[in-house]
């Protein structure tokens, strides 16, 4: 029984032993306990590569010194210098100076991740501790290289690729619903349903329909939600026999602005009315820009004024200006910094997504619409991450508070 | 087959820029894909500006009304690309010119094979990675040799010691260091840079050198570029000078390359002016040594006599100024400070060989010295300068030297009297410290005899300066920035431009208050409450709003105006603020997607092709 309880003892003793992963020969030199002018160095040191990453990184982990008050507010504060080299007994050079948090206090070990590692390189890592009067420990050092590997998939943006993979997903199905025939209902958008109108009363009055279509390139996607509506304008255009003009703060939006007002004019039947001159780059400046708009629309006062896209300081110029010359306007943008001043002056406003849901609901098209069902989905899942969200900091700060005794 | 190739491009492209988001394989083609982007959109510029002369030509020659403006806005556009591509005015960058040395190109095949260096050693071997770009054209293993072509400039050799961390290669690269350089007469004049296919010779080529470097190679593009080298080194630039300091001669270190004479008032370079020539000849100006109570006062009368007389804080501003020179103690420390042995870095030879003799730890440093302090007589001397103007910096520099006086303390010395001030900069301080004074009123003599040496000073500089940029050949003359600081562009930019800018930006706040008039009326709840709303958050951002509500106590301070301006701002619109963001990232996730897949295709143009 006795001899039974010693090997059960001796086997505890075994698996307590710290176990380390890849390169990690613990080797140290603990130096002599007791002596207040020495300093012990970690009893433990392992390397290994970080997981799921670029191949840059590498995760170190080390005990504290058995010596470390564990306090951040001591006189005697170890900190610990962690230097790399290339080879084992080589040039090591220092990385990082690296101060204990209190988690690492209570861990009773530090993980540190060195940045910049060359992948495929071999390292070797040692960790000293020092403390603010000068005093160092021998090294703790791994004895075995370890290598930084490439990953195929960036760890970090866990959650990001879950996410976008749940709003992707439902805005697909929703597609695909929608193809199969199944109605959905959109709630109607006043600002859209206004566009006929706009440009019905441009036609009746004989001037033309102007369509700003924001400030930025076609790389943002403001830009590219204002052509899609652009080109159901220009359709609309031509089929009333209306002008549209559309100057542009981009050479590649006049491009494409082109292509699809084109486009738009040949569907609508109208391809001889289409004229490019009405669609012309003006500058990139900001205010250069605003500068021709309102000078343009003061002299030759367009009916209609559609303001679609990324808009900046200059929203309020163009929508006064619109005022001032009786236009009916229309704007839309997801810059919520503008939308009040859109709000305030123009007739009807896209507000942020409803920008975004325009192309849909203007084309009427079935496969269009269950994109815009898909997005609520995704507000459907803020939603409950909100709610979930507040209930558990609402518990947290309850019980941290002892209302729960 | 019009519309599904740019289908194809967006969709790829589309994708491609996700999978760059999640797998880091694909980070760099994300990266060009956004860089191909740019290239387009510099191209569309093209048809931009074309359509913009277009529009603006037909006006012109429709003389439609106001074709005035389409003319104007046709030349600035004109001259505004004209200033930007041309660079008028631009300098050349000065990270990009090789001041002080003289180039010739030359290909790197044509360079002499008798320069080319062999030394023993391996080239790692590395998974994803290759020599640095500034040796790979130069450096190669042959044979277990590595061999370089070319003599290896200082940020070649810290490239190398960066591309692998292994005291061997650390010292494979010092060896090549070593060998891979010009003979001893021509080190550090003469060297080759294969980034810019040119040899260069730094200062005037002497006969000798041409000698010695014209025998290195019978290649006749070896040959034609020692000869242009020579020939352009020999070139000297005179300037006119206005005047020179007072007592000025030629340092003893520009003695070969400076000359200056006294009718015509000329100053001479030969050949080519480095930056330290270029300082070394502005810094002619002796350091200012402590002023003595007797010279204290005879600067304040001095500057008494030519104005009103100097109030008591007026003149305990001068005093101040004229005791806070240097003092010979303050050198001293200074010299002993530098004399404290430093630790001394190892190569990673001698590293290397203690690792083979199996130390474990290797102190990259040998132990330091002994401090070197100055001794007495030395100390005596430096006092002995503070007191006598007679005796120059280069007569004191002697009179150390006659003992023990290191590099470091000579690098202090020198640095010292470099930060402490001249006649002028003293002058310029007490001038400018007068005037911060309130009531001072200097007279017209006072103001120019404060500011008569700074002003010697400057124009000196100013000679140097254009001395140093005419005898300089540009290596690249447009690398410089085209909005360059007094360049045409930035003309253009800082008193047409931001002025107009400027000009519409302030307008809005006459558009703010329009709108604000139309919109802030209590026609029914909503407009109320927007009303007051705007009524607290405009009160509470002024001193007139804070103050009113003051008088609130503390423990209702919560309804003071300021308060709630912020609880207003920080709750209530920040909610909605981030309601809208989520509305419209979740619009973008759905645009895009569509966009990538084909739905939606109206960006193209017709759905006929």
């Amino acid at each position: 029984m006795e001899r039974t309880q010693e090997l059960l003892m001796v086997l505890c003793v075994i698996c307590l032993l710290p176990i380390s992963a890849v390169g990690q020969e613990v080797d140290t030199d603990a130096g002599e306990a007791g002596d207040p002018a020495s300093l012990r160095a970690p009893t433990e040191i392992s390397a290994e590569d970080h997981p799921w990453d670029g191949g840059e990184e590498i995760e170190l982990t080390f005990s504290l010194s058995p010596d470390d008050p564990k306090d951040l507010t001591s006189d005697d504060l170890v900190t610990y210098v962690v230097s790399r080299a290339g080879e084992y007994g080589g040039l090591y050079s220092e990385v990082a100076l690296v101060v204990p948090t209190a988690e690492d206090y209570e861990q009773g070990h530090i993980v540190y991740t060195v940045q910049n590692s060359e992948r495929g390189e071999p390292y070797f890592f040692r960790v000293q501790a020092t403390t603010l009067d000068g005093r160092t420990s021998p090294y703790a050092e791994t004895t075995e290289a370890v290598y930084s590997t490439r990953e195929w998939f960036a760890g970090h943006r866990t959650w990001l690729a879950i996410v976008t993979a749940l709003i992707s997903g439902a805005v697909i199905t929703f597609i695909l619903l929608a193809r199969a025939g199944i109605q959905l209902k959109i709630r109607k958008i006043a600002g859209l349903e206004a566009v006929s109108e706009a440009v019905g009363r441009a036609t009746e009055m004989g001037r033309s329909c102007l369509f700003v279509p924001g400030v930025q390139d076609m790389k943002d996607i403001q830009t590219i939600a204002a052509i899609t509506i652009l080109a159901r304008v220009a359709r609309t255009a031509a089929e009333y026999e209306a002008r549209v003009e559309v100057p542009t703060a981009r050479s590649l939006v006049m491009t494409a602005a082109r292509e699809t007002i084109e486009g738009s004019y040949l569907s609508a039947g109208r391809p001889d009315a289409y004229n490019e001159d009405l669609i012309y780059y003006v500058t990139d400046e900001q205010f250069g820009y605003v500068a021709y708009l309102s000078g343009m629309m003061v002299r030759e006062k367009p009916a209609a004024c559609f303001y679609m896209g990324s808009f900046f300081a200059e929203s309020l110029i163009l929508a006064e200006t619109g005022n001032s010359i009786g236009a009916i306007q229309i704007a839309g943008t997801a810059q919520p910094a503008q939308l009040p001043f859109f709000v305030a002056a123009c007739d009807y406003t896209l507000i942020g997504e409803e920008l975004f849901a325009a192309s849909a609901y203007l084309s009427g098209s079935s496969e269009e619409l269950g994109s815009l069902k898909g997005q609520d989905f995704g507000k459907l899942i803020v939603a409950v991450g909100i709610i979930v969200g507040c209930l558990i900091a609402t518990y947290h700060e309850l019980v941290n508070n002892g209302f729960f005794g | 087959m019009k519309r599904t190739v740019p289908l194809l491009i967006t969709t790829i492209s589309g994708f491609l820029l996700i999978a760059a988001a999640f797998i880091p394989a694909t980070e760099s083609w994300g990266e060009v894909v956004t860089v191909w982007f740019d290239i387009l959109a510099a191209i569309a510029f093209i048809l931009g500006g074309g359509n913009l002369m277009k529009v603006n030509l037909k006006k012109i020659s429709d003389r439609v009304p106001g074709w005035g403006y389409a003319a104007v806005t046709l030349i600035a556009f004109l001259l505004t690309l004209a200033a930007g591509l041309g660079k008028i005015g631009s300098p050349p960058a000065s990270d990009q010119e090789f001041y002080g040395e003289t180039f010739a190109s030359l290909p790197a095949a044509a360079f002499p094979e008798s320069q080319v260096t062999r030394i023993a050693g391996e080239i790692p071997e590395k998974e994803e990675a290759q020599l640095p770009d500034s040796v790979r054209r130069q450096m190669s293993q042959e044979q277990g040799e590595i061999v370089f072509r070319g003599w290896i400039l200082p940020n070649q050799i810290e490239d190398l010691k960066s591309f692998k961390q292994t005291l061997e290669w650390q010292c494979t690269v010092e060896n090549l260091a070593e060998a891979a350089q010009p003979p001893e007469s021509l080190r550090g004049k003469a060297f080759y840079y294969s980034d810019h296919s040119a040899l260069s010779f730094r200062g005037v080529m002497d006969e000798a050198s041409r000698t010695e470097l014209a025998a290195m190679s019978d290649d006749t593009r070896w040959q034609q570029a020692v000869d242009s080298i020579y020939e352009a080194s020999q070139k000297t630039t005179t300037i006119d000078v206005d005047a020179v300091p007072t007592g000025f001669a030629v340092p003893a270190s520009l003695a070969d390359v400076v000359s200056y004479s006294v009718s015509p008032q000329q100053l001479s370079m030969a050949g080519p002016m480095s930056r330290s020539q270029r300082d070394a000849l502005i810094n002619v100006f002796p350091p200012l040594r402590p002023a003595s109570e007797a010279e204290i006062q005879q600067f304040i009368d001095e500057l008494n006599g030519l104005g009103e007389p100097l109030t008591e804080e007026q003149q305990q501003v001068v005093e101040r100024n004229l005791r806070g020179g240097w003092t010979a103690e303050e050198l001293i420390t200074v010299l002993d400070g530098a004399g404290q042995a430093q630790p001394v870095a190892k190569t990673a030879c001698e590293m290397l060989a203690e690792k083979e003799q199996g130390v474990t730890e290797i102190d990259p440093f040998h132990p330091p010295g002994d401090d070197v302090e100055l001794t007495n007589s030395q100390q005596a001397a430096i006092g002995q300068f503070a007191n006598d103007e007679s005796i120059t910096v280069a007569d004191l520099v002697d009179q150390l030297q006659a003992e023990t006086f290191t590099g470091a303390q000579a690098g202090a010395m020198a640095a010292f009297f470099a930060a402490s001030p001249t006649a002028g900069g003293r002058g310029k301080t007490i001038f400018q410290d007068l005037l911060k004074l309130p009531g001072t009123n200097l007279s017209t003599g006072q103001r120019d005899w404060l500011l008569a040496d700074f002003r010697s000073e400057f124009e000196w500089k100013k000679s140097v300066y254009q001395l140093f940029t005419a005898a300089h050949t540009p290596k690249y003359t447009w690398s410089g920035p085209y909005q360059s600081g007094g360049n045409l562009f930035w003309w253009l930019y800082e008193y047409a431009f931001k002025p107009l800018t400027a000009t519409m930006f302030a307008m809005l706040a006459f558009y703010v208050a329009s709108a604000a008039f139309r919109a802030f009326r209590a026609k029914n709840l909503e407009a109320i409450l927007l009303l007051g709303t705007a009524f607290i958050i405009l009160l509470g951002r002024t001193y007139i709003g804070v103050a009113m509500t003051a008088w609130i106590p503390d423990a209702l301070k919560a309804f003071r105006i300021d308060e709630l301006t912020i609880y207003i701002m920080s709750i209530f619109v920040t909610t909605g603020n981030r309601a809208i963001m989520i509305g419209v990232a979740l619009g973008i996730a759905s645009v895009s997607l569509k966009v990538l897949l084909g739905i939606d295709r109206s960006y193209l143009g017709s759905r006929e092709d």
